[in-house]
């Protein structure tokens, strides 16, 4: 039987406060993610699902408890086997996008294969490809500035898709785009995870785009309130 | 406001304290290159002017001879001129004082019967009023400064020898003599004895170096040095203490411009670094600027806080430099003194000089470079609305349109300059300094545009070196200042280096040209030349008739004033082959026999640049004797300060008057042993009297003086580059804080912190090699304006164009490898960029 795709064992993250008191950003969160679902984690700002996320990719560290992704333990590894887990098996897509403007939406989209030191001929078709995909083939030399807000996030998504991961992370994905367009990147990228077969874990406000998923995690302050069953 | 500024000034500092020192240690740089050329060419000046303080006292007019000293007679003309009160003549020459090598005292003979007013009162080991009539003082008595006194353990009546170039002679400490209390600052060794005794003993008898003359209250200065002049049938120049003191400055003048001008380009490389570090400052207060205008402060509130505190930076940056630029001068006093002597025949820099001006430049220069920096960053924010300043900044490059339109500017100017000086700019003798700011100027003109140019051109296969440089064209505005700063270095560096190394390849083929004898052998006072050291008739006989030695070339040096220049005018026998290969001359033919012909006389390129004259022209001489005109029959290559004239010895002594050599040049024979003749002849005269050197070590002397004379403008280069190394961390790390997202961003996606390490050094070398690139193109062109148009217009020099490949490729290194160790520190800063800053971003 397969790992899940992601588990959470007593996971506690705390920040410190004012003066000697402590902030809890996640307070003893568990839960698993099997393969291929797609999870919204839904709840207000500063409950929580930013922080769920970025422990889910390995850039911060639970103050307790265990993240693991496919079964291995996050905490086992060091700062440079977290990057390299992040590298080969995780995707993520930020509420700004977070294209950079000096390179071409093609040079973007390949930007994880040119930091994994993949050779361009290696890469060229598979970016052609997720371009075709999003419909924005010919916008591939363009610089990202002249792009809208919803081309620009079908580029972050094109980007965090092509190392075909096994988790993609999306934090508010449509957070920063008008309500059609963020139902068609919504939906756009649910059809490209359910292609690629991987396991998408989302944090988003809207009760709409949380309804899309398979599986919504409720936070409230640092606690998991409620999990709904695999549906 | 004022509370919140202290406050917030401290929390700035706390944050990035990096920043702030690198801000200010850009202001400091700038301010110590400034003042420390200024300290050194004031204390250059006012050494000269202490000098002629001492020989003239407090004298209202300076009288000198043309032919370099006047005679006896000439003194109660003087005195006798209507408008004189008093006048006191000196005998004036330079000694060694045996017992300590190193030490020399000028030695000056007064008329201790009617000396200087008020002279008296600067003795002291007598009773004042009552002066030691020189025979009762007995031959040979002198008053020391304290100083010398102090330097040689003397106590009154010890006897004591001092040597010049035609022997040693025994004097005895009578007396001190402070200057000081004659109430000028005049030298610190010195010896001052009765005039007739030390004419006597010093081979002077009838010679007067220089009289001293207080005029009657109210008279027209200007007037009375012509009525003296007049009375000395022209063959004397009066003039007053500022007076001579002027021309020593405009005898430096060029020397001084040179390296204010650099000292200038360092300040502006340094206000480069002020302007980018204040900008990268507010980007990170811009929204506490938005928040304090939200809450009520004016436009005017938020400017005066940003430039009070550039203004403290300032300030902080003028206290450093000003001590930097002090201890910068000390380090180079050496240098400066050496070749205030050896090139320009001055006195050496005894104390450095700190005016109140140099103070005001030292704090207006910092305070200025500052406040400038910062004024356009300031006056953005100061002009953007408040949401504007709230939002977060989106790390902005500057528009396409507003790069193309500096790169036109950048382009017009220097092509404007060029046009200009083609077509009427060579008349003018500052051109060059026109041409070179052009040059300078355009450098941070052009760069932006290059800079996004390369960025948008190279490829970025893969996350390396070239993907640093694409991300170059992100952080447009930092990387062009920081390129700017290092262009402008680089210019100064290359442009320098070309100049230094062209004219010491230039001399090195000159100085292999003349100097073909074996043994140079030089009369020396004070161990060095002067035009009161000569050879006697039985030394150079003696010399001549050595063994070892096949033929002697003579060379009889004075200074005289050549169409009213003072120049060194130099007598050989020009039938001797050796004495025309020698001379280096411009135009061909049998230029010395036609010389000879025509009793004509050969003059230095400089001579020929700055009086105008060519072959064919006549040329006056000031002689002893009075005025002679004579014929120029060729000009040759000449590296001198001011330049120098050439005749044959025969017409020299004909129209200048006989007189003894000054210096020999030995031909051996093949199987001697230059280097042994010399240390054999010097060593039978030890004291300093003669200067004996071989071919080869005259040559090292030669050259030796030459990189002496380049060492400041070493100082400024290093200077500069140190301010440009730091521009390049200074945008390094700005780019590091400012770009903190995109570098969250790359570990997010998987990028190691090795590669983020090496992603910021990549940047920073890329920044080296446009730098470089940009630098070297304007230190062509630089090299060029100083070769070709500022040496010749202010020196007359003729200087060939060479690439020193080696001493280039070692500053290239050099500067990368700058430009790498400056970058470690913002990439390792950089690297520790947590991949969680993208939430920051997003929150």
């Amino acid at each position: 039987m397969d790992a899940a795709a992601l588990t959470f064992a007593g996971v506690s993250k705390v920040y410190d406060g004012a003066g000697s008191a402590e902030r809890y950003a996640l307070r003893d969160v568990s839960f698993e993610i099997a393969s291929g679902q797609t999870v919204a984690i839904v709840g207000r700002s500063g409950s929580g699902k930013s922080t769920l996320l970025h422990l889910a990719a390995g850039i911060d560290v639970p103050t307790r408890g265990s993240v693991a992704v496919r079964g291995t333990p996050l905490e086992d590894l060091n700062e440079t086997a977290r990057t390299r887990l992040r590298r080969r098996d995780i995707g993520f897509v930020f509420q700004l996008f977070h294209l950079l403007p000096h390179l071409t939406v093609r040079d973007n989209v390949a930007l994880p294969d040119l930091i994994a030191g993949v050779r361009e001929r290696d890469y060229r078709e598979r970016v052609a490809a997720l371009l075709e995909r999003v419909d924005l083939p010919d916008r591939a030399d363009d610089p990202v500035a002249g792009l809208s807000g919803g081309e620009m996030q079908r580029v972050a998504i094109c980007r965090a898709l092509l190392r075909r991961p096994r988790l993609l992370l999306a934090d508010e994905p449509t957070g920063s785009l008008d309500d059609t367009s963020g139902e068609v990147v919504m939906d756009l990228m649910l059809k490209m995870v359910a292609e690629e077969g991987a396991t998408l874990v989302y944090a988003t406000h809207s009760r709409e785009l949380a309804s899309m998923a398979d599986r919504t995690l409720r936070l409230h302050s640092g606690l998991l309130e409620e999990a709904d069953a695999p549906g | 406001m004022v509370r919140y500024f202290y406050r917030t000034v401290s929390a700035h500092w706390r944050t990035n304290p990096v920043l702030y020192a690198l801000t200010v240690l850009g202001v400091a740089l700038g301010v110590a290159s400034v003042i420390s050329i200024r300290i050194l060419n004031q204390s250059a000046v006012a050494s000269f002017a202490a000098g002629v303080r001492t020989i003239g006292g407090a004298a209202d007019i300076v009288v000198t001879g043309k032919g370099g000293t006047l005679p006896d007679a000439a003194y109660p003309l003087v005195r006798g001129t209507p408008g004189v009160t008093a006048a006191w003549p000196v005998f004036e020459t330079t000694v060694a004082v045996e017992g300590r090598p190193g030490t020399f005292a000028r030695l000056l003979g007064v008329d201790l019967l009617a000396p200087a007013p008020d002279l008296w009162g600067a003795f002291s080991g007598f009773a004042p009023g009552a002066p030691p009539a020189p025979a009762a003082a007995g031959r040979g008595w002198a008053a020391a400064t304290p100083e010398l006194a102090r330097v040689m353990g003397w106590v009154p009546g010890d006897r004591f020898k001092v040597r010049d170039g035609a022997g040693s002679r025994q004097l005895r400490f009578g007396a001190l003599i402070d200057f000081e209390r004659w109430g000028v600052s005049g030298e610190r060794q010195a010896l001052v004895m009765d005039i007739a005794d030390a004419q006597s003993l010093f081979g002077g008898a009838g010679t007067l170096h220089r009289i001293g003359v207080t005029a009657a209250e109210g008279a027209d200065l200007p007037a009375l040095a012509a009525r003296i002049e007049d009375r000395l049938g022209g063959r004397a120049d009066a003039v007053t203490p500022s007076e001579r003191t002027g021309q020593a400055r405009e005898l430096l003048g060029a020397f001084r411009l040179n390296l204010t001008a650099m000292s200038l380009v360092s300040l502006l490389v340094g206000t480069f670094l002020v302007f980018s570090s204040m900008r990268a400052c507010l980007v990170w207060q811009r929204r506490e600027f938005g928040v304090l205008r939200s809450l009520g402060s004016t436009p005017g509130q938020v400017l005066a806080l940003i430039l009070g505190e550039a203004a403290l930076l300032g300030v902080m940056g003028v206290a450093i430099g000003i001590l930097a630029g002090y201890w910068t001068a000390v380090w180079n006093l050496e240098a400066v003194s050496s070749t205030l002597t050896n090139v320009y025949m001055l006195r050496e820099i005894e104390s450095l000089e700190v005016s109140r001006g140099t103070l005001a430049l030292a704090v207006f220069a910092g305070l200025g470079g500052a406040l400038s920096g910062t004024l356009l960053p300031a006056l953005d924010v100061w002009r953007r609305d408040t949401r504007t300043l709230l939002d977060t900044l989106p790390a902005k490059s500057a528009g396409t349109a507003g790069t193309r339109v500096l790169f036109r500017i950048g382009l017009v100017l220097v092509v404007g300059a060029l046009a200009w000086y083609w077509l009427i700019g060579w008349r003018w003798r500052l051109t060059g300094f026109v041409l070179s700011t052009a040059v300078m100027l355009c450098l941070p003109l052009l760069t932006p545009r290059l800079v996004q140019h390369l960025a948008t051109w190279v490829r970025v296969p893969d996350f390396g070196f070239r993907y640093g440089v694409r991300s170059l064209g992100a952080t447009l505005a930092n990387t062009s200042f920081s390129v700017s700063s290092l262009a402008m270095a680089v210019c100064l560096l290359v442009g320098i280096t070309l100049l230094v190394e062209s004219f010491r390849e230039t001399l090195v083929r000159w100085v292999d040209r003349s100097l073909t004898a074996d043994v140079f052998v030089t009369a020396t006072v004070g161990a060095r030349p002067g035009p009161d050291a000569t050879l006697s008739a039985q030394l150079v006989e003696r010399l001549a008739s050595r063994p070892d030695v096949e033929g002697v070339g003579p060379l009889r040096r004075l200074f005289l004033e050549v169409e009213g220049r003072r120049v060194a005018v130099v007598g050989v026998d020009l039938s001797r082959p050796a004495a025309r290969q020698r001379l280096g001359l411009l135009s061909g033919g049998d230029v010395a026999g036609r010389a000879m012909r025509e009793r004509g006389i050969l003059i230095g390129e400089p001579l020929s640049s700055s009086a105008s004259v060519t072959v064919g022209d006549t040329v006056e001489i000031e002689g002893p004797e009075g005025p002679v005109r004579l014929p120029v029959s060729g000009i040759y290559r000449d590296y001198t300060q001011g330049g120098s004239v050439t005749m044959d010895l025969g017409l020299m002594a004909e129209t200048l008057g006989p007189g003894a050599l000054t210096s020999i040049a030995l031909q051996l024979r093949p199987d001697a042993d230059p280097e042994a003749v010399a240390a054999g002849i010097e060593s039978r005269h030890p004291g300093g009297s003669l200067r004996v050197r071989s071919n080869r070590h005259l040559k090292e002397d030669i050259l030796r003086v030459f990189d002496q004379t380049f060492a400041v403008t070493r100082i400024l280069q290093v200077m500069s580059l140190i301010i440009a190394a730091c521009a390049i961390t200074l945008t390094l790390l700005v780019v590091a804080q400012e770009k903190a997202s995109e570098i969250a961003l790359y570990r997010t996606l998987g990028a190691f912190r090795r590669q983020v390490f090496l992603l910021f050094v990549s940047k920073g070398t890329a920044m080296a090699f446009l730098g470089l690139v940009l630098g070297f193109a304007g230190g062509i062109g630089l090299g060029a304006i100083l070769i070709f148009v500022i040496q010749k217009s202010y020196f007359g020099w003729s200087i060939e164009w060479a690439w020193p490949w080696w001493p280039l490729a070692g500053e290239a290194l050099a500067i990368v490898c700058a430009a790498v160790l400056a970058s470690l520190y913002p990439a390792f800063k950089a690297s520790r960029t947590p991949a969680n800053e993208l939430c920051h971003a997003d929150a």
